[in-house]
C-alpha cells in the first residue's frame, strides 16, 4: 500500500544548534530571527517556561534571565546545510520527496501493510537522527492533509514517540476527533473562527460536514480539505520545484539608519543579492518594489512606511540596470528626519530568460553586460559572496545584520569548523 | 569575427574533448576524468562532517593539533574504530574497543581511564581520515 508521510523536524533551528553543541541539550534554548528581533525557534524547555513563538526578545528578558535561557542568533548557513542533508537522506527512502519548507517534507512511502509503513516511519526517524543529528516527527496518512493530522499527534502525544501511522481506519475517527479544527492543514485564524461558530470544532466535524454546506461557506478549497480528511487525495506531491513568482531580499538594520546614502547602500546590496538569485534561476524580472519602514516598537519615533513599484523595461536580470530603477524608487519614497529600521526589494513578474524574442534594440552593450554578470557570478561563487560588487555605494556596515551570538557555521566555512580538544 | 566553420587552435587542449588539431591521439580511448580527492575521502557527502583538533593528547594515535578529521556518520562503528563521541556534554575523540562483552571508549594515553559506553554517552560518528599538514 502507498501512503504520504510528513517528516517534520522538531524545533528545527534549536535542534541544529544542539547537533553541534551538546551542552544545549536539556537546557531551555531559543533562536532569534534575523537581527536578533524575535524568537523563531524554541526548545521544549523554553516552551514550558512560557516563551511564546514570535515574541520580540525584549518582551521576555526577565523570563530569560530568571531561567537561564540560552539565546542564539540565527545561523542560516548551518540550518540550510542540515536541511539539505535531511532531504538527501529522505531520498534514500523514496524517489518522491517534496521539500515543503526548510524543516518539512512530504514523502511517498510504499509498504505491504500499515505495520510496514509504521516500521518505515520509525526507520526514517532513526536514520535522520543518526546521520544528521536532527530529531523529527513522522506522520503517515492516505493524503497530505491526513499525514499532517498524524504529524500533529506524533509531535504532541509522548507515547507515540514521534511516529504516528494514521492509515488504519480504526484510528481515524478517534484521531480526527482529537484534532482541533485550527490544526487542520490550510485552516487559518479566520476560517477557524467561522467554523467554530458553526459547530465545527474538530477535524472529524469537518470530515462529516455536508458537501453543499462546505462549498457554500468555504468554497472549493474547503471542500478539498474535507475530501482529503476522508482519504481522497486532492493535493499531489510537488517533487519538481515550481518556478518562483517573486524574489525578495530584505533585512532589518543592525542600527537605525537615517541618511539616504546609507539606505542606498542597503538597497544596492539587496538588489545585488536578488539579481544574483534571478540569474541563478535563469529568470528576468519585469517589476521591482522597494520599501522602507521605521521601527514600530519605538513608540516615540514618528512612524512611516513607504513603498513604490516601478517597471523594468525591457525585462532584465542585470544588477546595474535594476539598481538604477531601485534608486529612483528609493529617492521617491525617502523622507528626511526619520529613523529607518528595515528596507527591502522585491523583484516580480518573473519570466524565463530563454526563448524570449530578443528586443530589436539589443546592442553590443547589453551583450557585454550579460557576459560581465556571468563573470561576476562565477567569481563570487568561487571566492565568496560580495567579492565583486556592482555599482557604487558607500557602506559603513551600519545597516548590516546584528547577530551578537551566532554559532560557528560548522559545515560551510573552513575557518569555523567544530573544534574538538584532544 | 571568425567564420564558425574555421577552427583555429594554437595548442593542444584536453579541455576541448581531448581533440588535437593535428594527429588523433592514441590515448583517446583511455581518457578518464582527473582524480577527484572528494571521491576518495568523502564517498557519502550527505553524512560527512569535518572537525578540527586542538591539542596533542591524541599524538599517540598520530592525530595532532590543527588536524582536520573527516567523520562519516553513516559508517558503522565497530571494535577498533576511531570515533567522535559525546561524553558529559563534550565532544571527544576515542578508540572504540570491545572487551568483557562491553564497548569502551579508550583514550590514546594509557594512563587515562577507559569509559564504558552506556546511556550517558553517545557515538557521534566514525573518524575515517585525519588530515595532517606537513
Amino acid at each position: 500500500m502507498k501512503a504520504v508521510a510528513l517528516i517534520d523536524a522538531n524545533n528545527f533551528y534549536v535542534s541544529c544548534e544542539r547537533a553541534f553543541n551538546p551542552r544545549l541539550r536539556g537546557e531551555p534554548t531559543v533562536v532569534l530571527s534575523n537581527n536578533d528581533g524575535c524568537v523563531v525557534s524554541r526548545s521544549n524547555e523554553a516552551k514550558q517556561i512560557g516563551i511564546r513563538m514570535a515574541v520580540p526578545i525584549f518582551q521576555v528578558r526577565s523570563l530569560i534571565e530568571r531561567h537561564g535561557v540560552h539565546v542564539l542568533s540565527s545561523n542560516y548557513e548551518l540550518y540550510g546545510d542540515l536541511s539539505n542533508r535531511m532531504m538527501n537522506v529522505l531520498e534514500e527512502f523514496s524517489p518522491e520527496v517534496e521539500r515543503y519548507s526548510i524543516d518539512e517534507a512530504f514523502v511517498c512511502l510504499e509498504a505491504d501493510d500499515s505495520a510496514g509503513l509504521e516500521a518505515l516511519g520509525r526507520e526514517i526517524k532513526t536514520r535522520l537522527y543518526r546521520y544528521t543529528g536532527i530529531p523529527v516527527s513522522v506522520g503517515i496518512g492516505a493524503t497530505k492533509t491526513l499525514a499532517k493530522v498524524a504529524g500533529f499527534h506524533a509531535k504532541t502525544l509522548p507515547q507515540l514517540e514521534n511516529v504516528f501511522d494514521l492509515t488504519p481506519s480504526s484510528l481515524q475517527v478517534p484521531a480526527l476527533r482529537r484534532t482541533p479544527i485550527e490544526e487542520v492543514w490550510g485552516v487559518g485564524y479566520r476560517w477557524a473562527t467561522k467554523l467554530k461558530a458553526n459547530g465545527i470544532r474538530t477535524a472529524f466535524d469537518l470530515r462529516e460536514a455536508r458537501d453543499e454546506w462546505i462549498r457554500a461557506n468555504l468554497n472549493v478549497t474547503g471542500l478539498r480539505m474535507a475530501h482529503e480528511l476522508r482519504g481522497i487525495a486532492c493535493h499531489t506531491l510537488t517533487t519538481i520545484p515550481q518556478p518562483r513568482r517573486a524574489i525578495n531580499s530584505t533585512r532589518s538594520f543592525g542600527k537605525m539608519v537615517d541618511s539616504l546614502d546609507d539606505l542606498k547602500a542597503a538597497v544596492g546590496t539587496f538588489v545585488t543579492r536578488a539579481a544574483e538569485k534571478l540569474r541563478r534561476e535563469r529568470m528576468l524580472a519585469g517589476i521591482i518594489t522597494v520599501f522602507v519602514l521605521t521601527d514600530r516598537y519605538k513608540l516615540d519615533d514618528e512612524q512611516y512606511s513607504g513603498s513604490l513599484t516601478l517597471q523594468l523595461a525591457p525585462m532584465t536580470n542585470i544588477t546595474n540596470d535594476i539598481q538604477t530603477v531601485a534608486f529612483k524608487a528609493l529617492e521617491a519614497i525617502y523622507r528626511k528626519d526619520l529613523r529607518y529600521k528595515k528596507a527591502g526589494v522585491m523583484l516580480g513578474d518573473l519570466v524565463p530568460d530563454y526563448g524570449l524574442p530578443q528586443p530589436l534594440w539589443e546592442t553590443d552593450k547589453n551583450e557585454k553586460m550579460r557576459e560581465l554578470m556571468a563573470k561576476v557570478d562565477r567569481l563570487n561563487r568561487r571566492y565568496g559572496r560580495e567579492t565583486v560588487q556592482c555599482g557604487t555605494f558607500v557602506s559603513d556596515g551600519k545597516w548590516q545584520m546584528q547577530m551578537n551570538s551566532r554559532s560557528p557555521r560548522y559545515t560551510t566555512r573552513w575557518d569555523e569548523l567544530l573544534k574538538v580538544a584532544c | 569575427m571568425i567564420p564558425s566553420e574555421v577552427q583555429i587552435q594554437t595548442e593542444p587542449s584536453v579541455i576541448n574533448d581531448g581533440q588535437y588539431s593535428g594527429f588523433p591521439s592514441q590515448a583517446d580511448d583511455y581518457l578518464h576524468r582527473p582524480l577527484d580527492l572528494n571521491e576518495h575521502l568523502t564517498p557519502h557527502p550527505t553524512t560527512t562532517f569535518f572537525i578540527q583538533v586542538t591539542g596533542d593528547a591524541m599524538a599517540a594515535e598520530k592525530i595532532f593539533d590543527g588536524d582536520i578529521l573527516i567523520i562519516d556518520r553513516a559508517e558503522d562503528c565497530r571494535d577498533g574504530h576511531l570515533v567522535l563521541a559525546i561524553v558529559e556534554s563534550r565532544f571527544v575523540v576515542r578508540r572504540l574497543r570491545k572487551f568483557d562483552g562491553k564497548f569502551w571508549l579508550c583514550p590514546a594515553e594509557p594512563d587515562q581511564p577507559s569509559l564504558e559506553l552506556d546511556e550517558s554517552c553517545e557515538v557521534w560518528g566514525r573518524v575515517m581520515w585525519s588530515l595532517t599538514k606537513h
